[in-house]
């Protein structure tokens, strides 16, 4: 469904994306992992069009992403909740889901994500509607920032470090949710620094370093593989 | 008593002129982070393209409407053109809008020469309204009800409109607007161009107050933007309380001390700006 073919980017003159390549197939969830610097936003970024890659291919359901701008890849139906969750401070949880509202265009069967829909898979989030986006808990934070990728009604999300500054019990809650997404027929491809999480939600297992994809397997792959969990991973 | 609410209510009519031009200010400001230096001859335009479909003999109301169109198509076109490619290089904005300001400038000279002109009063208001002994031209209390009208309208399509909502949002966080779907270049063109035809209808409203003549564009762009410092950066909410301040205060000057008048709005604005750096309504920054 997303394929990439040796994407290279830079940051000003840093060469960050160093040759990506790699693939996720329709409905399941790959799970990016690496240290810190190792390229996993910039893979996020470059995809979502946020940042530009300087050669390679990037596709999408057969279509070219790499010169497109962001809002057009959004309606290819590409969704991303993004590191840091960057919710709106100065608009209430409900305007937060409902700006981005859109409709599925694809008459596909899948659940047509609404405010009602939202609202039933994450309860707390009608509970709190009418606070400001920035007043809730991080783990509310990160509900909203899924909730307002899902109002999109994408095929594809892109999570970057869903389970970033939250307490385990809440990791633990976002995991639950991530495999129920994946059961509604959603694609994901998400970057990780919780190896635990990343292995009990993805189907596949990339590990990036230095801008390259250097180890791809299955979870129970990684978990057997102490010497690549201890070279790249540093655990 | 009824001098001074009379000159009251010519310092609200004012006020709410200088609210309507600086609210087209403070939303670009806000929004694109854009001080569109233009904004004051877009305002002179606004008055003279009123002034001349009147002249065709056409009402008032319907050559103001022509007026609100014309500025706000000339806005999607400097937008689209020139103004988007300068969108976070703040010393090219101020170049090339001061410049567009001067090209405009010339431009209303070229067509409608440098003689001052008026607009008359459009029939309909040209009369007076008596309480007791106190008479208030009916006018001023129009251009009065105009502007509160017009704050209704921006705080309805900000806080209850999902237009709204995705321009509060752009201002907190673009790049993350687009990612969701949203074309933040055509949300940018029409806030520039719902901006620029602000000033095309506080121009066409306030040619029968202050008339038309060469250098008003500076003038009024400034006292815009002390309004817009004044409130504090962006906030149409904060020009909306500061426009009526300088406003009444700029017209009980003229009364009092005629000599000081400008000088007394310079002095608020730097009580404020002491008190308050942000200005009345202004975001704090770190």
């Amino acid at each position: 469904m997303l394929e990439l073919q040796d994407v290279h980017s830079y940051y000003g003159t840093s060469y960050i994306l160093q040759g990506v390549t790699f693939s996720v197939s329709e409905g399941k969830c790959v799970a990016l992992l690496g240290r810190n610097g190792a390229g996993k936003t910039t893979t996020i970024h470059t995809i979502a069009g946020l940042h530009k890659s300087k050669r390679g291919s990037i596709r999408f359901k057969d279509k070219q992403l790499q010169s497109l701008s962001p809002h057009q890849i959004s309606h290819l139906g590409i969704g991303l909740v993004p590191q840091g969750r960057r919710i709106f401070s100065s608009l209430t949880v409900k305007e937060n889901l409902t700006m981005s509202a859109r409709k599925r265009k694809a008459n596909d069967g899948r659940i047509n994500w609404g405010l009602e829909k939202i609202y039933e898979l994450f309860p707390v989030l009608k509970e709190r509607e009418k606070n400001l986006g920035t007043q809730l808990s991080g783990g509310q934070q990160q509900m909203l920032a899924i909730g307002r990728a899902l109002m999109t009604n994408p095929e594809f999300l892109l999570m970057d470090e869903p389970s970033e500054g939250l307490a385990p019990v809440i990791i633990d809650q976002v995991g639950d949710i991530i495999i129920k997404l994946k059961e509604t027929g959603l694609s994901i491809l998400m970057v990780e620094q919780n190896i635990a999480l990343a292995c009990k939600v993805a189907d596949e297992i990339l590990i990036m370093n230095k801008g390259k994809i250097v180890w791809n397997g299955t979870p129970d792959g990684l978990m057997k593989n102490e010497e690549i969990q201890h070279k790249y991973l540093g655990v | 008593m009824s001098i001074f609410l009379a000159q009251l209510l010519t310092g609200l009519a004012y006020g709410m002129l200088y609210f309507m031009i600086a609210a087209g200010l403070t939303i670009i400001l806000g929004v694109m982070n854009v001080v569109n230096l233009a904004h004051g001859t877009l305002f002179m335009l606004g008055a003279y393209i009123v002034f001349t479909f009147i002249s065709d003999e056409l009402n008032f109301w319907i050559a103001l409407l022509i007026s609100v169109l014309l500025t706000a198509v000339l806005g999607i076109i400097l937008e689209k053109l020139l103004i988007k490619h300068v969108y976070g290089k703040e010393l090219e904005q101020v170049l090339l809008t001061f410049g567009l300001s001067f090209i405009i400038a010339d431009v209303v000279k070229w067509i409608w020469g440098t003689e001052m002109q008026t607009l008359p009063v459009p029939a309909l208001l040209d009369a007076s309204l008596s309480i007791g002994e106190m008479v208030f031209p009916l006018y001023r209390l129009f251009v009065v009800f105009i502007g509160c009208l017009l704050a209704l309208l921006l705080w309805y399509l900000e806080s209850k409109t999902r237009i709204g909502a995705i321009i509060r949002a752009g201002v907190d966080d673009r790049a993350m607007v687009g990612a969701l779907g949203i074309n933040v270049g055509l949300v940018f063109t029409g806030v520039f161009a719902f901006g620029a035809a602000l000033a095309g209808l506080s121009g066409a409203l306030g040619g029968p107050l202050i008339g038309m003549y060469t250098g008003m564009d500076n003038e009024i762009l400034v006292t815009s933007l002390i309004v817009v410092v004044i409130g504090g950066l962006g906030s149409w909410k904060g020009s909306f309380i500061s426009a009526i301040l300088v406003g009444v205060i700029e017209t009980f000057g003229k009364v009092w001390f005629p000599s000081l008048s400008m000088l007394i709005v310079f002095l608020i604005m730097m009580v404020v700006l002491i008190i308050r750096p942000q200005g009345l309504f202004g975001r704090e920054v770190a």
